[in-house]
């Protein structure tokens, strides 16, 4: 297992929609409401739990949106931190098996 | 409040908005109390067959949703009529110097639609399903914000809006945990 490596997933208390090319995400719990851009949605979608997030932006932001591989990093982990806080994420320094809805 | 329940589970809602019955099609008017509900109700046309005044009870139909009357009543303080009808628009209200009727983006569209949508459940399948559905209510019923100066005059505005949509949307379900 590489070090050092953050794992992400979505909740099963969140909703999730695409509509008009953005992405719309809503936590049941607390009925907070985000509406997600380009790159936040490339996160979003690939988080399955078992990719380390250092793999997904390589892959789908540096790629994708052509920016410099360091500042995405920061970017994505400022964005997963959010996010996580909302409870529309799940991190984990280990992978995740994504919540099954209750 | 399970009706709320059950009607999300049939993909209608509940929506904290007037709502009013002109030639044969039904407008809504939503936003916050003091928005200005009741006073859009009071502005109309004499001819007009009012619905509620406070919460709107919507349910899609073959070509879009349908407003039907509700017991519900505000500072009206009376029911609206026993009817329906298919819905023509929805407005989301600010008050203004001057009647102006103005487009919204769909996420915006749905933001707002989702605060003033009556729901009280955490389930998350329910959710889902009114998150569906308030994205498939935004993509086939035009939505816009009407700044509105508290005379009749607002109504002809509301009657002549430009209903063109800016462009085609596309729904698309998030992959199921892929």
């Amino acid at each position: 297992m590489p070090e050092n490596c953050t794992y992400i997933a979505r909740s099963s208390s969140i909703a999730a929609r695409a509509l008009a090319g953005e992405m719309m995400v809503m936590n049941s719990a607390d009925s907070t409401f985000f509406t997600l851009n380009e790159v936040a949605t490339a996160i979003f979608q690939a988080a399955d739990g078992h990719t380390p997030l250092r793999e997904i932006v390589r892959d789908h932001i540096c790629e994708q949106f052509d920016v410099d591989p360091d500042q995405a990093q920061a970017d994505a982990e400022q964005f997963v931190a959010e996010l996580s806080g909302h409870g529309i994420l799940l991190v984990s320094d280990h992978p995740l098996s994504l919540e099954t809805p209750r | 409040m399970r009706l709320n329940l059950v009607l999300a589970q049939r993909g209608g809602f509940l929506l904290h908005a007037a709502s009013a019955i002109c030639d044969g099609q039904a407008y809504l008017f939503s936003g916050v109390s003091g928005a200005g509900k009741t006073t859009m109700t009071r502005l109309a046309p004499p001819h007009i067959t009012l619905l509620t005044d406070e919460i709107s009870y919507l349910r899609p139909n073959a070509d879009g949703y349908s407003a039907y009357g509700t017991p519900f009543a505000g500072e009206l303080a009376r029911s609206g009529k026993n009817c329906s009808a298919p819905v023509s628009a929805l407005f989301f209200l600010e008050q203004g110097p001057e009647n102006r009727v103005e487009e919204l983006s769909s996420a915006e569209a749905v933001r707002r639609l989702m605060r003033n949508i009556l729901f009280f459940a955490e389930d998350p399948v329910l959710v889902e399903k009114l998150l569906a559905t308030a994205c498939d209510f935004v993509s086939r019923v035009p939505i816009r914000r009407l700044t509105f100066y508290p005379d009749t005059r607002v109504w002809d505005e509301v009657q002549s809006f430009d209903r063109n949509f800016a462009a085609a949307l596309h729904e698309e379900e998030v992959p199921e945990h892929a």
